[in-house]
């Protein structure tokens, strides 16, 4: 099984370095133009003189290959782990991804705490008693989360924390600077996962074992904790998954609100310039975290229920 | 047993990546009154060599480099590391360099030092190439260094302002250096460069060696904040002393801030709309009356008012963005002007129908409108303005590069952009109006242009060169290739505290000041 996993997975990575290589390319101008656009060297040049400068600096690139040579150039640099260098810094990419992976991983983990813990507790309290007004109340605000637009959450969070307490907007990755965007990553990522775990935990409550537990006079918080839980918690491990590929996506957004020096706000920086080592790094970089989560997820599911293994097999 | 294992597993890689991604809290940012200056700004330098691509610019701002000139905020220029820069024949300007000048790690700055700077300028930027074309540059003493011109070149005081030619000691970048190690750096400005993070941050401390005197900050911390929302904050909050690039829609907020002051000088450029008299999709704008009507019809101080919520001023014609031009500012559309609009409309037979659309052989008169950033709010005005004048404009927000690109393609109608007027005057209006000019979009011509663009750059009396700037100037606003709107707005929020802060119209480049202090 694993064998397989490592398989699709690197005909998956393939396939999408196929597309983030010619997805990049296909927005409209290059470094080139950014350079040239944005230095003013055009008033200051003929015609003739600014197209041999600017030929010169795709040369130095090497934008001025074919896409395809450009394309296996890069893929045969990539498989011996070198990214390139940045057309912007003339640093290696993959030192640059290295500085800024921790932060980002460290935003990442905080942020999908605070979704589970939140979901863990909003899932419990609603399923406790469902369609009463503590379920109702927590429906509603959960709709009112999945509502508000990150960047809104973020600005808003970002706002008040600032006037408030005096968060520091700006600086390194620091517990103290953690906090508040870990919880509005987590908040966006909250509602779906509380959701289903309401589902389940209501769905686990009237199976016969709950029920007998139920009739041996077992508490309720004994029932919950004891025995459903574990349960309940199974049909959330894809979506937990899920959950963790879509933070990567929301981070964007978050990391450049908060300027968390992560790998989001660098490849914001980088799509803006368009920087295509970097950029294409950091998109093979999601689809690596994203194709890794779910084969453990895989992993994960078959350890604690192997008849997800069998069927697969049966499928199969 | 296992689901524990797994448990505890997870738990310790999560908590082994939150202890690997987050520092001890302290980030430095808690140091009031001690002597560091922080800067927020939307925008570092990519590299520590100013030769490195978007970079000089950066490093200027901060106080980090120094060129032989420097434009003030007047729009005059005047020495810098140079005593003084002086024509002595007609192609051949002399600079003199300011004794005891030092770089960084106490190498002299002598005319042999400059020449190399200036050499790899022109060998490294195609900016600096362009700045230095047909232009020898040759050490002739310990001190003076001369700039030999193919032809009389008056505005070359302006070249070696620019920020692309700062100097730089070419010795502390040997060929496959580290752009991003600091310790590499050796400039001349008052501050150096200590620490550096590509796109994150930059730390400058004091240059004791500085030719000026003693620097009024012991050190300067740069951050970049590329969020403006979250410039604003900052600004709010008193998180930096200074911050850069501030959003206009939140400048009635700012500007009631305690604690600091709301900067925001127009910008040497001009917002300017470019218009494409071959368009096949507006065939109108082949029309100079049309054109001169969309320019009659902008009213100005309402634009400024909705789109940079005050922070700017009118522009009537391209130039007047240039303090060094005040004239300029008495010249083109000096007035909203419905009715003259309304009248080169029907004189171009584009009439008003019932619906309040001007029609003309029975098509509307349309066209599209590509902005690019901060630009979007001036060109939804412009769609307004222009809607009651009976034409129907649809406004896009892009990327640069999509205007450029529908520039080369010819697929456009109406562009906005903004191009520098402060620096080498004749040059800079000639890529406006010249032949093959970069921005002369819509190849307009004229016999009086390639004269006058003589006149400007080569003529012997400075006031003959200033006139034909003038006439080039009301020759822009005659043919109407382009129509001008506003300056840019450069809002820079300062903390009361920071003393010695002076407003300029290069603003980007002119953020940390040598005589600044922290109160």
């Amino acid at each position: 099984m694993i064998a397989r996993g490592v398989v699709t997975a690197a005909g998956l990575l393939l396939v999408a370095s196929v597309l983030v290589f010619v997805l990049v390319r296909a927005a409209p101008g290059d470094a080139v133009d950014v350079e040239f656009g944005e230095s003013g060297a055009s008033a200051l040049l003929s015609s003739e003189e600014e197209a041999a400068a600017r030929a010169q600096r795709a040369r130095e690139l090497g934008l001025d290959r074919s896409v395809p040579e450009q394309y296996v150039r890069w893929l045969s640099r990539v498989v011996r782990l070198d990214l390139g260098i940045s057309f912007r810094t003339g640093r290696p990419v993959a030192d640059e991804l290295v500085e800024r992976v921790p932060a980002s991983a460290a935003l990442g983990g905080a942020g999908f705490l605070v979704a589970l813990a939140g979901a863990w507790l909003i899932g419990l309290l609603s399923a406790r008693r469902p369609g009463g007004l503590l379920d109702h109340v927590l429906r509603l605000l959960s709709l009112a989360a999945t509502a508000v637009p990150t960047f809104l959450l973020g600005s808003l969070a970002l706002r008040y924390a600032a006037e408030w307490i005096g968060y520091p907007i700006a600086g390194e990755a620091s517990w103290r600077r953690l906090w508040l965007p870990a919880v509005v990553l987590g908040v966006g990522a909250m509602p779906v996962v509380a959701r289903l775990l309401r589902a389940s935990l209501i769905s686990e409550y009237g199976r016969p074992y709950a029920l007998a537990a139920r009739a041996r006079g077992a508490s309720p918080a004994r029932v919950t904790f004891r025995h459903v839980m574990r349960p309940a918690f199974t049909p959330l491990l894809t979506l937990a998954g899920l959950t963790l590929a879509s933070l990567v996506a929301a981070s964007v957004i978050t990391e450049v609100i908060f300027s968390w020096p992560g790998v989001s706000e660098y490849a914001v920086a980088a799509i803006s310039a368009k920087d295509y080592p970097v950029v294409q790094a950091y998109l093979l970089l999601v689809v690596v975290v994203v194709v890794v989560v779910n084969r453990a997820v895989d992993v994960i599911q078959h350890l604690l229920d192997p008849r997800v293994g069998q069927a697969a097999e049966v499928m199969a | 047993m296992a689901g524990i294992r797994v448990k505890f597993g997870a738990a310790a890689v999560v908590a082994a990546l939150l202890l690997a991604g987050c520092g001890d809290g302290n980030d430095g940012s808690d140091q009031p009154g001690s002597g560091t200056l922080r800067v927020a700004t939307s925008a570092l330098a990519a590299s520590v060599d100013p030769m490195a691509e978007l970079s000089a610019s950066y490093l200027r701002s901060v106080g980090a480099a120094e060129g032989l000139m420097r434009i003030q905020p007047d729009g005059t220029v005047a020495p810098e590391l140079a005593e003084k820069v002086e024509a002595t024949a007609p192609t051949v300007w002399t600079a003199t360099l300011r004794p005891n000048v030092t770089f960084w790690k106490g190498g002299t700055v002598d005319a042999k030092a400059v020449v190399a700077s200036m050499e790899r300028a022109r060998t490294e930027n195609t900016l600096a190439a362009g700045l230095l074309k047909d232009v020898t540059v040759a050490a002739t003493g310990q001190r003076t260094v001369t700039f030999t011109t193919k032809e009389p070149t008056y505005s070359l005081p302006y070249a070696l302002a620019h920020y692309q030619l700062v100097i730089h000691n070419v010795s502390g970048y040997p060929a496959g250096f580290s752009g991003t190690d600091p310790a590499t750096a050796d400039l001349t400005g008052p501050y150096r460069i200590t620490g550096f993070e590509s796109d994150r941050q930059m730390v400058l401390e004091r240059n004791d060696r500085w030719w000026g005197g003693t620097p009024g900050l012991a050190r300067v911390e740069v951050r970049k904040v590329a969020d403006p929302q979250a410039r604003a904050q900052i600004a709010l909050s008193g998180q930096a002393e200074i911050v850069q690039d501030l959003p206009t829609e939140r400048a009635k907020e700012l500007e009631a801030a305690p604690g600091m002051s709301l900067v925001a000088k127009p910008a040497a450029n001009t917002v300017t709309v470019y218009l494409n008299p071959t368009s096949t999709a507006a065939p109108a704008l082949a029309d100079q009356r049309v054109r001169q009507a969309l320019a009659w019809a902008v009213d100005r101080q309402e634009v400024v008012s909705l789109a940079t919520s005050g922070l700017s001023v009118p522009a009537p014609s391209w130039l007047a963005s240039n303090p060094a031009f005040p004239d300029a500012t008495g010249q083109g559309y000096t007035r909203f002007d419905k009715v003259t609009a309304e009248r080169l409309l029907d004189e171009a037979g584009w009439t008003l129908g019932a619906d309040g659309k001007r029609v003309k052989d029975g098509k509307k008169l349309t066209l599209r409108l590509l902005t690019f950033g901060a630009e979007a709010a001036t060109g939804e005005v412009l769609q307004a303005q222009w809607a009651r004048l009976g034409i129907d404009v649809q406004v896009r927000n892009v990327e640069s590069s999509l205007i450029n690109q529908s520039i080369e393609k010819g697929d456009w109608d109406a562009v906005t952009q903004a191009w520098t007027t402060l620096g080498d005057t004749a040059k800079l209006i000639a890529a406006q109006i010249g032949p093959g000019g970069a921005a002369n979009h819509g190849k307009y011509t004229d016999p009086r242009i390639e004269g006058l663009l003589t006149q400007a750059a080569g003529a012997a009396q400075e006031g003959e060169r200033t006139a034909a700037v003038y006439e080039l100037n009301k020759l822009m606003v005659e043919l109407a290739p382009s129509i001008p709107v506003h300056p840019r707005v450069l809002a820079t929020g300062i903390a009361k505290e920071v003393t010695g802060f002076v407003a300029h119209p290069l603003q980007y480049e002119n953020i940390v000041q040598p005589k600044m202090t922290l109160g």
